[in-house]
C-alpha cells in the first residue's frame, strides 16, 4: 500500500520536474546562443495556459480522445520505474508492460494526428511512424540485452548495470543513451514536429488542454529516459536509510537528472534538422551494431 | 579601353540599324523603335545570339504624348556593357502587339503584368492569366492607365458570378493532379515564409511531385502613386521603402534612372558614399539571409549567431544615416550626408573584426555534416535553364551564369574599385550559401577601398530642373540581383513613368522548376535559397473599383 | 570538432541583448527621431510642407480671425528629415525621440498658430507677421511696399505700373 503511495508520489514530482525542467533547458539554449531566454518558469506557465484554454472538436472522435490516452500511457510507465523515490510498482514481466505503453503511446499520437486529415499533420504523422519504427526496435533490443545478460524480467533487477561487466551490456547502454536522446524530440530528430516546414507537424490541430496534455507527455517521456539512464548508472548505490535517506537520494536523483538535461541540450544547441532519410540511414546504423552487440551477448560476452 | 568600349558600340548600332532607328538615350542606353514583325527575330539575336539576357518589359500609356500605348522590352549586352531597349507601339485601337514568350520564357510575368494593367493583349501568350490583379478585380478597368485616378475609391455592389482566376504554374490538370497526390499548401501564412505568398505543392509521400506558385498578395500601388502624386525628390523615399532589407538599391537605381535621364552628373563623393551604403546593405542583407536558411534547415544557433553579428552593421548604418534600415540618403543628383572623418576608422574596425568571427564561424558551420547533407545537390537549376528564365543574381551566379551590374556595367564608384566576383558551376543550394558567403567578404574589401579613397567634392550636384519626355535606366546590384529601374521624365516636377523591377520577380519564376522530383522537408530551403523578397516583386497595390463603372464581374472556373 | 569550437566560441561571447524596455537604450548622434516645431521660430512659409513626402506637416488658414495653423501629424512621418533640410530658419528639427507609441490620438498632433498680416489694399489675411518680417530685413529698398500687399494686389498694380512705364 505504502509502496503505490510512493509510487504516485513519485509521477506527480514527476509532472511538476517535466516542465521546470524544460523551462531551464531553454534558459540554458538561450545563454548559448548569447540571449537571455525566458524565465525558467515559462513551460509550466505556457501549459497552465493551455490547460485552461478551450478545446476545439475538430469531428473526428480519435483525434479528440487521444492526447489523455498517450498522456495516460506516459503516466503509468512512469508508475512502474523507480524515480525520485526509489520504490515502483514491479511484477514479473513488467520490462514488456513499459515496451508496450512506449509504444503504444507513439502509436495513439500518430493515429490521432492522422485522423485530423490535414496535410501537415499527415505528413508529420508519416514521418514519426517512420521513425518509431526504428526506435522502439532499437529500444526493444538494447533493453533485450541487459535483460539477457542480468536473466530477470523485472525492471528493479536490471538495476545497476554493472554488476554482470560484460562489453555486450556496455554497448547496449550506449544505444539505449542515444535510442533516449531520439526519442526526446530534439534536433537533429525533431522532424515529426518540424516547425518551419511543416508548420508543427503532428502537433498542428491540437489546441488548449490537449495540445497541453501531449506536450506535458512528451516532456514526462523525457524524464522517464532520464530516469532510467540514472538507475542503470546509480541504482542502490546511494541510498540511506530513513526518511531522511530518501529525501537526500531524491535530491541527489534530482541533480542527476539535471545533469543529464544539461548534456543533451548543449548537444541540441549545435545541431540542424536531420531529413527523415539521413535519420533513417543513422538509424539503421545503429541497428546493424545492434546487430553485432546481440551476437556478443548470446555468445556469453 | 574606352576605345574599345565606343568601337564594341558602334558595332552593336550597325547591327541593330536594320531593325530601325537606334537612339543612344544616354550613356550605355540605346532604344530602338521596331516594327513588331522584327519582334522574335530581334529577341532571338539579343537574348540568345548575342550572349545577353532579357530582363523586363514595361508598358506604357503614352495617349497624351503620342496618342498610342508604348511597350519597352529590355535586354542586357554584358559583353558590350549596353542596355538596349525595344519599343512597340501599341494602337489604341487594336491594342494587341505580339509576344516574345515563345522565344524567351522568362518574359511570361512582365506580359501578363501588362495585360492586368493596360489593357494590351500578346498574341500568342502561352499563359494569358491575370497575374498580379485579384479574381474579383471587374473586367475593362485597367488601374495604370493615365484615366485612372489613384485615389477612387467604389463598393462592391454586384453579386460575384465569375471569377477569372490564373497563377504561375507548371500544372497543367490541376484536377487530376489533385485526385492522385495530396496537395500540401505553403502559404499565404506559413511558419517557413516571412510575407504572404502561396506555393501548392503536390506531394505524393514526401516527393513532390508539382508545383505552383500564386502571389503578389503585397501589392501596394506605388508605381501609380508616384506618377500621380509626388515629386521628383519625394519618390526616393517612396522607394526606399518597397523593400524592407533592399531599400536603398532601389532609391539609388531611381535617383540614377533619373539622373541619367536629365544628364546630371553626380559629382564623385557622393557616389562614394551611395557605393559604400549599398555594400553595408549587401553586407547585412546577405547576414539575414544566412540566419534565414539556417532557422530552415532547423540550426537555430546559426540563425542567432549571424544575426548577432549583422547588428554591427545595423549599428554602423545607424550612426552614418540616423536609421537602422531607412537610410534616407539619396537626392537626385547626390546624397544629403556626409561621412565624418572620425567615423571612418570605427567603420574599419568593426568590419576588420566581423570578417574574422564570421569566417572562423562558417567554416566550422560548413562542417557540420547534417548541413551539408541537406544542401547538397538540392534544389538544382540548369546553366540551361538559368538562362532561358532570366535568372539574376547570387542565383544564376551559382548556376554558372558570370553576370554581375557592378563589373559590366559599372555604376556609382565601382569603377574605381578592384572586386572578383564569385560564381560557381554546381547550381544547388549549397552553392547558392558559398556564392554568398564569398559575396559578403568581397563586400568588405570593396568597402576598405572606398574608405581609404574618398575624394572631395561637394555632395551634391547643382542642376536646372529636369526636362520632360526623357528615358532613363537605371539598374543597380541588389543583394539578390539586379535592380532595373526605367522612368519617363514628364511635367510639373514628376515622373510620367516609373517601373522599379526588382530581381526576385524573375528568380520566382525558377521556383516552381526547381521544387520538381525533392523532397517536401527540402521545400522551404529551396523556396528561400532563391532568397526571394516578396515585397520588392509586388509593389503595386490594388486599388479599388470606381462605384458603378463595372457592369459585371466574371467568375470563370477556378483554377485551383 | 567543429562544434566544440562553436560552443567555445558562445561560451566566450556571452549575453548581448539588452534588457530593454527595463532599461533605457542610447541612440548615436544624428539618429532621426519625432520633428518637433520651435513655436518660436517659425514664420510659417510652407517649405516643409512642399518637401513632406508623405504629406504629415499642413498648412490651414483661418482667414476670418487671421490664424495660420501648421500642423505637424507625426502619424504620417516617416522621419526623412527633409522638413528640416528646407526651412529656411531651422525651426523644425527632428530630435531623438523613438518611443512614441500612445493611447491618446492627440498626442501625435502638435500645431503651431502663427498671426497673419491684411493686405494695406484689400484687407485680406495673406501671409504670416513673421515671415514677413524674414522677408523684409532682406529686401531692397524700393521693393518693400510691394510686400505689404497680397499676391493678387500686388499683381495689379505691378502691371499698372508696366503699362505705365511703357507709355
Amino acid at each position: 500500500m505504502i509502496r503505490i503511495i510512493f509510487a504516485l508520489i513519485n509521477v506527480l514530482i514527476a509532472l511538476i520536474i517535466a516542465p521546470l525542467f524544460d523551462g531551464i533547458e531553454r534558459k540554458i539554449k538561450a545563454r548559448l546562443q548569447n540571449r537571455r531566454g525566458p524565465p525558467i518558469l515559462q513551460t509550466i506557465y505556457d501549459l497552465g495556459k493551455l490547460y485552461r484554454k478551450e478545446n476545439i472538436f475538430l469531428g473526428s472522435r480519435l483525434h479528440f480522445i487521444t492526447p489523455i490516452i498517450v498522456f495516460s500511457n506516459i503516466f503509468i510507465a512512469l508508475l512502474i520505474i523507480p524515480t525520485f523515490i526509489p520504490v515502483s510498482i514491479y511484477f514479473i514481466g513488467d520490462i514488456i508492460l513499459l515496451l508496450y505503453l512506449l509504444s503504444s503511446s507513439s502509436l495513439f499520437l500518430v493515429l490521432g494526428s492522422i485522423s485530423s486529415r490535414n496535410p501537415f499533420a499527415i505528413t508529420g504523422s508519416n514521418r514519426e511512424i517512420m521513425l518509431s519504427i526504428g526506435s522502439k526496435l532499437l529500444l526493444a533490443l538494447s533493453i533485450g540485452v541487459i535483460v539477457w545478460n542480468k536473466g530477470s524480467l523485472l525492471i528493479t533487477r536490471l538495476f545497476p548495470l554493472v554488476p554482470p561487466l560484460v562489453p555486450s551490456s556496455i554497448l547496449s547502454f550506449i544505444v539505449f543513451i542515444i535510442i533516449a536522446y531520439i526519442e526526446s524530440m530534439r534536433l537533429p530528430f525533431d522532424i515529426p514536429e518540424a516547425e518551419p516546414e511543416i508548420a508543427g507537424g503532428i502537433l498542428i490541430e491540437y489546441s488548449g488542454p490537449n495540445l497541453a496534455l501531449i506536450l506535458h507527455s512528451i516532456y514526462l517521456k523525457r524524464i522517464l529516459f532520464a530516469s532510467l539512464i540514472i538507475n542503470f548508472l546509480f541504482y542502490g548505490s546511494i541510498l540511506f536509510p530513513g526518511y531522511l535517506g530518501i529525501l537526500i537520494y531524491s535530491i541527489i536523483f534530482l541533480a542527476l537528472l539535471f545533469i543529464v538535461s544539461i548534456v543533451f541540450t548543449v548537444i541540441e544547441v549545435f545541431c540542424g534538422r536531420y531529413r527523415i532519410d539521413h535519420a533513417l540511414k543513422f538509424i539503421k546504423n545503429l541497428s546493424l551494431l545492434m546487430g553485432v552487440i546481440i551476437l556478443l551477448a548470446l555468445y556469453g560476452y | 579601353m574606352h576605345s574599345t568600349v565606343i568601337s564594341k558600340c558602334k558595332e552593336l548600332i550597325e547591327l541593330l540599324n536594320r531593325y530601325g532607328r537606334v537612339i543612344e538615350i544616354h550613356d550605355g542606353a540605346l532604344l530602338i523603335e521596331v516594327d513588331e514583325y522584327y519582334l522574335h527575330e530581334l529577341s532571338e539575336l539579343l537574348h540568345w545570339k548575342l550572349n545577353g539576357y532579357y530582363t523586363t518589359s514595361i508598358g506604357v500609356d503614352e495617349r497624351p504624348l503620342n496618342g498610342s500605348f508604348g511597350v519597352y522590352h529590355a535586354f542586357v549586352l554584358d559583353d558590350y556593357g549596353y542596355y538596349v531597349i525595344l519599343y512597340i507601339k501599341v494602337s489604341t485601337g487594336l491594342l494587341k502587339t505580339t509576344s516574345i514568350t515563345p522565344v524567351i520564357p522568362g518574359a511570361n510575368w512582365a506580359e501578363r503584368e501588362i495585360m492586368d494593367f493596360l489593357g494590351i493583349r500578346f498574341i500568342d501568350h502561352p499563359e494569358p492569366y491575370r497575374l498580379i490583379l485579384p479574381f474579383d478585380w471587374p473586367d475593362g478597368i485597367y488601374p495604370l492607365r493615365k484615366d485612372f485616378p489613384y485615389n477612387c475609391k467604389a463598393s462592391v455592389k454586384d453579386k460575384i458570378d465569375e471569377v477569372v482566376h490564373g497563377s504561375t504554374s507548371t500544372v497543367k490538370d490541376v484536377e487530376e493532379l489533385s485526385s492522385r497526390y495530396t496537395l500540401v499548401p505553403i502559404g499565404p501564412y506559413h511558419p517557413a515564409l516571412h510575407e504572404p505568398e502561396y506555393f501548392e505543392l503536390y506531394v505524393d509521400g514526401e516527393k513532390i511531385i508539382d508545383a505552383r506558385y500564386k502571389g503578389f498578395m503585397v501589392h501596394r500601388g506605388m508605381e501609380k502613386l508616384a506618377e500621380s502624386r509626388l515629386t521628383y525628390n519625394q519618390i526616393p523615399f517612396l522607394a526606399e521603402r518597397i523593400c524592407g532589407i533592399c531599400g536603398f538599391t532601389h532609391n539609388t537605381a531611381y535617383c540614377q534612372a533619373v539622373e541619367n535621364a536629365a544628364g546630371i552628373d553626380v559629382p564623385e563623393r557622393a557616389l562614394f558614399i551611395r557605393s559604400l551604403l549599398l555594400e553595408l546593405e549587401r553586407i547585412h542583407s546577405h547576414l539575414l539571409w544566412f540566419g534565414v536558411a539556417f532557422h530552415l534547415l532547423g540550426f537555430d544557433t546559426g540563425f542567432m549567431i549571424t544575426w548577432r553579428l549583422r547588428e554591427d552593421i545595423m549599428n554602423i548604418a545607424e550612426l552614418l544615416t540616423g536609421n537602422r534600415k531607412t537610410y534616407g540618403m539619396n537626392l537626385i543628383g547626390g546624397v544629403r550626408r556626409d561621412v565624418k572623418e572620425e567615423n571612418i576608422e570605427y567603420i574599419k574596425r568593426v568590419l576588420k573584426n566581423l570578417e574574422n568571427e564570421f569566417r572562423d564561424y562558417m567554416e566550422n558551420i560548413f562542417s557540420m555534416n547534417e548541413l551539408v547533407k541537406r544542401t547538397k545537390e538540392i534544389g538544382i537549376l540548369s546553366k540551361e535553364d538559368a538562362r532561358k528564365l532570366c535568372v539574376l543574381g547570387p542565383h544564376a551566379r551559382a548556376s554558372g551564369l558570370k553576370t554581375d551590374v557592378r563589373k559590366y556595367h559599372p555604376y556609382a564608384a565601382y569603377k574605381y574599385v578592384d572586386f572578383r566576383v564569385p560564381v560557381r558551376d554546381e547550381g544547388d543550394v549549397l552553392a547558392r550559401l558559398l556564392v554568398r558567403y564569398e559575396e559578403i567578404l568581397e563586400s568588405i574589401n570593396i568597402i576598405n577601398q572606398l574608405l581609404d579613397n574618398l575624394p572631395n567634392t561637394p555632395l551634391q550636384a547643382e542642376y536646372d530642373g529636369i526636362p520632360e519626355k526623357r528615358l532613363g535606366v537605371g539598374v543597380t546590384e541588389a543583394p539578390r540581383g539586379e535592380d532595373f529601374h526605367f522612368v519617363i521624365t514628364g511635367r510639373d516636377n514628376k515622373v510620367y513613368r516609373w517601373r522599379p523591377r526588382a530581381p526576385s520577380y524573375n528568380n520566382l519564376q525558377s521556383v516552381p522548376l526547381m521544387l520538381r522530383g525533392e523532397y517536401l522537408a527540402d521545400a522551404p530551403i529551396i523556396i528561400a535559397s532563391i532568397d526571394p523578397c516578396f515585397s520588392c516583386t509586388d509593389h503595386v497595390i490594388v486599388v479599388d473599383v470606381r462605384n458603378g463603372t463595372r457592369k459585371r464581374l466574371s467568375l470563370n472556373r477556378i483554377l485551383g | 570538432m567543429s562544434r566544440f569550437k562553436l560552443l567555445r566560441k558562445a561560451i566566450s561571447v556571452g549575453v548581448v541583448t539588452e534588457k530593454y524596455p527595463y532599461e533605457p537604450i542610447e541612440v548615436p548622434p544624428g539618429f532621426r527621431g519625432k520633428p518637433r516645431i520651435d513655436p518660436l521660430k517659425c514664420i510659417g512659409c510652407g517649405a516643409c510642407v512642399n518637401a513632406c513626402p508623405p504629406d504629415a506637416l499642413s498648412i490651414e488658414d483661418d482667414l476670418v480671425e487671421g490664424i495660420r495653423y501648421v500642423k505637424l501629424f507625426i502619424g504620417r512621418c516617416i522621419y526623412c528629415g527633409r522638413c528640416q533640410d528646407v526651412c529656411p530658419v531651422e525651426a523644425i528639427k527632428l530630435s531623438n525621440e523613438f518611443e512614441l507609441a500612445t493611447d491618446k490620438h492627440d498626442d501625435l498632433y502638435q500645431v503651431v498658430g502663427l498671426r497673419m498680416v491684411r493686405c494695406r489694399v484689400c484687407g485680406r489675411f495673406y501671409t504670416t507677421y513673421r515671415q514677413l518680417e524674414n522677408v523684409l530685413k532682406d529686401l531692397p529698398e524700393e521693393q518693400r511696399p510691394y510686400a505689404l500687399l497680397c499676391p493678387d494686389c500686388r499683381e495689379k498694380i505691378a502691371s499698372l505700373y508696366t503699362s505705365y512705364a511703357r507709355r
